[in-house]
């Protein structure tokens, strides 16, 4: 070998070691500025903590910051809920709220929930707010279980939607149990999902990791739409071991939504005196006027009548959004960074459904304790 | 199988591993057309069928045109190919919109509509077919002996549904020399891939969301929300068509292959007729050289020209699709055209010399044509004529209607302001994308694409959307 030669074959690994010495600690850069990046102006690190019973709740004294509809940075109490610590009654009616993300309203300032706004109004309320964003309807009464022999409330508020009581009910995950003698329902209960099993597994990294949280959130659905090509694929060549398709239905018919929602409503009431506030949907019309959406004023009236077969009050709040909307010409739903109107509840629409709870716990205040009684 | 998904990005790896692993050439355009056609069927298998037709009929007409001894015959596997092209791009996506205006303007009873889905791309693979056959019947170019490359040149996977429309003249020759995947090719069309997937994912999809919204109901909102949804409409248009030719062209450049530039940076353009040089070049070179010109073009005389001028223009409308709104844009288009043309002439007539004007007319020039571009989109976007009413209506300043401007759609116009301003004013900036092989190791490389890659993870928004002009 020529001098040139063995200072050459000296050098390339040299170099090569060099080279990736540099491209990993660009690498490293890219990552940090990410980590930054999401940080600042996306969305915090993951506050959620697998739940076995309800897939997932949120870490007790954790922050959280979301950006995907207005702009919030919130911090949750030390039962993992967006509302204070919960103080003495001192004699205020205390009412405990439980549904999904309206109720959670990780989207406004924490003042500015309606539970907050409730308690603004009349300050003999104590309104505890125990949403979670996502939290199904046949998952509710779970909640409550959990907070009714510690806080004892005087009432409990379950806020519902269109979504809650005509879509999710439907989802081939929710599994509805029927007696085969009596034919009578006696289980209707959602699957824990396995992407809560993948929270659980990857739940360490996402709650210290922005870049991580953001990173999961957008490569699950990808990943799944993968998956999914892939199976068609399978079952269209006919490949060995291609599994069946899903059916969406279960080969028994699955009783009607109807006496669905009877069953959970009745679950509702057999824990503490209940109420169920239905979310209306809007549709806007010029000059700032709304109306409630057909599909939404067609999944109410199906659940008020299963509200009413299972002896649980039920309450509209449609009349106050659009109400809200004609006074101020700002719509109750929507964000000036996501959709407006649509998406959840804005701060106007948040004071509107603060008054539809006070308003409802003031009609409801005459069969509970004293307390409860409006002033 | 969009461009932005993991499906395709899965597919995709396992063509270059083939390309790599398969030796011989004919074994590669083997590949890649089986790969083009299960591309194509993975939207819906029955249809590989028809795009194997229109291969099948242009490779064999073709032939026959180019044997026939008689001048006769010559014109009748001519007409006969046109007519077999044109006659299924009608069927599929006019025959229910010539349906409907006969009924109606006969008063006939109620149009039976034909239950037909859309081939996706269709518009694109009937052009590029019956460039082919022209230009064979005009002498330009030979025939394709080959079926297997001829059937590749119609159906190549990378342009297959929404372009760059390819001309045989520049294909062909292509599949001819050694194919092969070379690294300085894989370099700069994976970056150009990268690129059309900022401006698709990052910009239009972003857009789409506010866009989408404002235009399913614009009688709700403010004048200002409107005009800012054109605005984001004419930038979501741009990036989402210019981002997947980008693409096209990026991943057909890894594959080997050179495809033609669809887009120079419209929204740059100083008048209408600019515009069309710039805008999907590959169809308003179609139109010019296949419609324009054998209409006359401008050989017959100043009125003449305008005439031809419009009616390329309303055709060009008619086939992004089977509505009057198209049809209106297209008009638009032409109208102006025409203005322009008779401006210029103007101008020449009064002895104004046909260089590059003062600034400040320069300015106007590209204000006025930027305007009337935006605005021209309004029905294109529209669903229907009486969509198109109100929201021009609704321009007009003194409604009362919801103040929504949407903060992404402020950011992105905001950083598309940027990007054509360095266009303009640092060219040489932007030309040093994208970096070649030996500067990919450098610290703006690594920086440049590795931030270009993870923002293009993080913010591509959960619903892709398909391409806008997936449709056409």
């Amino acid at each position: 070998m020529t001098e040139r030669g063995a200072r050459a074959a000296q050098a390339a690994p040299q170099g090569l070691g060099r080279v990736l010495v540099r491209v990993l600690l660009a690498l490293l850069v890219v990552l940090g500025s990410g980590e930054l990046f999401v940080r600042a102006f996306v969305a915090g690190p993951s506050p959620q903590t697998y739940d076995p019973d309800i897939g997932y709740a949120y870490r007790p004294e954790s922050d959280l910051f979301q950006s995907k509809e207005g702009f919030t940075h919130l911090h949750l109490n030390s039962r993992g809920m967006n509302d204070r610590e919960i103080a003495p009654r001192d004699g205020r009616c205390r009412a405990l709220v439980i549904g999904d993300s309206y109720t959670a309203a990780l989207q406004v300032r924490r003042e500015m929930n309606f539970t907050s706004v409730a308690e603004r109004i009349d300050p003999h309320l104590d309104v505890v707010n125990a949403g979670r964003d996502g939290l199904f309807l046949g998952d509710m009464h779970k909640v409550a279980a959990r907070l009714i022999p510690e806080l004892r409330p005087d009432v409990i508020v379950y806020v519902i939607s269109e979504r809650a009581v005509d879509t999710d009910i439907t989802l081939p995950g929710f599994n509805v149990v029927v007696d085969p003698r009596s034919g009578r329902i006696v289980d209707a209960v959602m699957q824990v999902e396995g992407q809560e099993t993948l929270k659980r597994v990857f739940g360490p990294i996402l709650n210290h990791s922005a870049l991580a949280t953001r990173l999961a959130a957008q490569f699950k659905p990808m990943v799944v739409d993968a998956m999914a090509q892939f199976e068609t694929w399978r079952r269209d060549f006919n490949w060995a071991g291609a599994a069946q398709a899903t059916p969406v239905l279960t080969a028994t018919p699955r009783p009607h939504k109807e006496d669905v929602l009877t069953f959970i409503f009745r679950r509702f009431r057999g824990q503490a005196p209940a109420a169920l506030l239905y979310v209306n949907g809007l549709n806007y019309g010029p000059h700032r006027k709304a109306r409630i959406a057909a599909t939404s004023s067609a999944a109410q009236v199906m659940a008020a009548r299963a509200a009413a077969a299972a002896g649980v009050r039920m309450y509209g709040t449609g009349a106050y959004l659009i109400d809200s909307l004609a006074r101020t010409g700002e719509p109750p739903f929507g964000f000036q960074n996501a959709l407006l109107p649509g998406g959840h509840l804005n701060v106007t629409g948040h004071e509107a459904m603060g008054h539809a709870l006070v308003d409802l716990l003031h009609e409801m205040g005459s069969e509970l304790v004293d307390s409860c009684r409006a002033p | 199988m969009i461009f932005t998904s993991i499906t395709f990005f899965i597919f995709f790896t396992i063509v270059l591993v083939l390309m790599v692993l398969i030796r011989s050439a004919k074994g590669r355009i083997w590949m890649l057309l089986v790969a083009s056609y299960i591309f194509y069927g993975n939207w819906n298998a029955n249809y590989v069928l028809l795009i194997f037709m229109y291969g099948l009929w242009g490779w064999g007409l073709g032939l026959a045109m180019y044997n026939a001894t008689t001048p006769a015959r010559k014109k009748f596997y001519f007409w006969l190919s046109v007519t077999l092209s044109l006659g299924t791009l009608a069927f599929f996506k006019y025959a229910n919109f010539i349906g409907e205006n006969f009924a109606q303007l006969f008063d006939m009873s109620k149009w039976q509509q034909v239950d037909v889905v859309l081939p996706v791309g269709i518009s694109f693979f009937t052009f590029h077919t019956m460039s082919y056959l022209i230009d064979l019947y005009r002498g330009k170019i030979g025939p394709s002996r080959d079926p297997i490359k001829f059937f590749l040149f119609v159906s190549f996977f990378p342009q297959l549904v929404a372009g760059p429309i390819l001309r045989a003249s520049s294909f062909l020759p292509q599949l001819d020399r050694t194919l092969r995947i070379t690294w300085p090719n894989f370099v700069s069309g994976t970056q150009l891939f990268i690129g059309g997937a900022i401006q698709k994912s990052l910009f239009a999809d972003h857009l789409s969301i506010f866009v989408d919204q404002v235009f399913r109901s614009p009688e709700i909102y403010s004048a200002g929300t409107l005009w800012l949804a054109v605005a984001a409409y004419s930038m979501q248009i741009f990036c989402d068509f210019a981002g997947y030719s980008l693409m096209a062209i990026g991943a057909a450049r890894i594959l080997g292959f050179e495809l033609p530039e669809n887009f120079r940076m419209p929204y740059l353009a100083r008048s209408v007729s600019d515009f069309w040089h710039r805008w999907h070049i590959s169809l308003s070179t179609w139109l010019r050289d296949y419609l324009y010109i054998p209409l006359g073009g401008s050989r017959h005389g100043p009125t003449r020209t305008q005439v031809n001028m419009f009616i390329t223009m309303l055709l060009g409308g008619l086939w992004h699709g089977a509505s009057w709104n198209f049809v209106l844009w297209g008009a638009l288009h032409g109208l102006a055209l025409g203005v322009h043309r008779a401006w210029t002439g103007w101008r020449e007539r009064r002895g104004q010399p046909a260089g590059p004007a003062a600034p400040v007319w320069v300015f106007v020039g590209w204000a006025a044509t930027l305007l009337f571009c935006c605005l021209a989109w309004i029905p294109f976007r529209s669903p229907s004529f009486e969509t198109t009413g109100i929201y021009l209506r609704g321009l007009l300043p003194g409604g009362d209607g919801i103040v929504w401007y949407h903060t992404p759609t402020l950011v992105i116009l905001s950083l598309a302001v940027l990007w054509h301003a360095a266009w303009q004013f640092a060219p040489r900036t932007v030309a040093r994308l994208p970096f070649r092989p030996d500067e990919l190791t450098t610290w703006p490389a690594m920086l440049t694409l590795g931030h270009a890659m993870l923002l293009l993870i993080l913010l591509v928004p959960l619903n892709t959307q398909p391409f806008i002009y997936f449709q056409f």
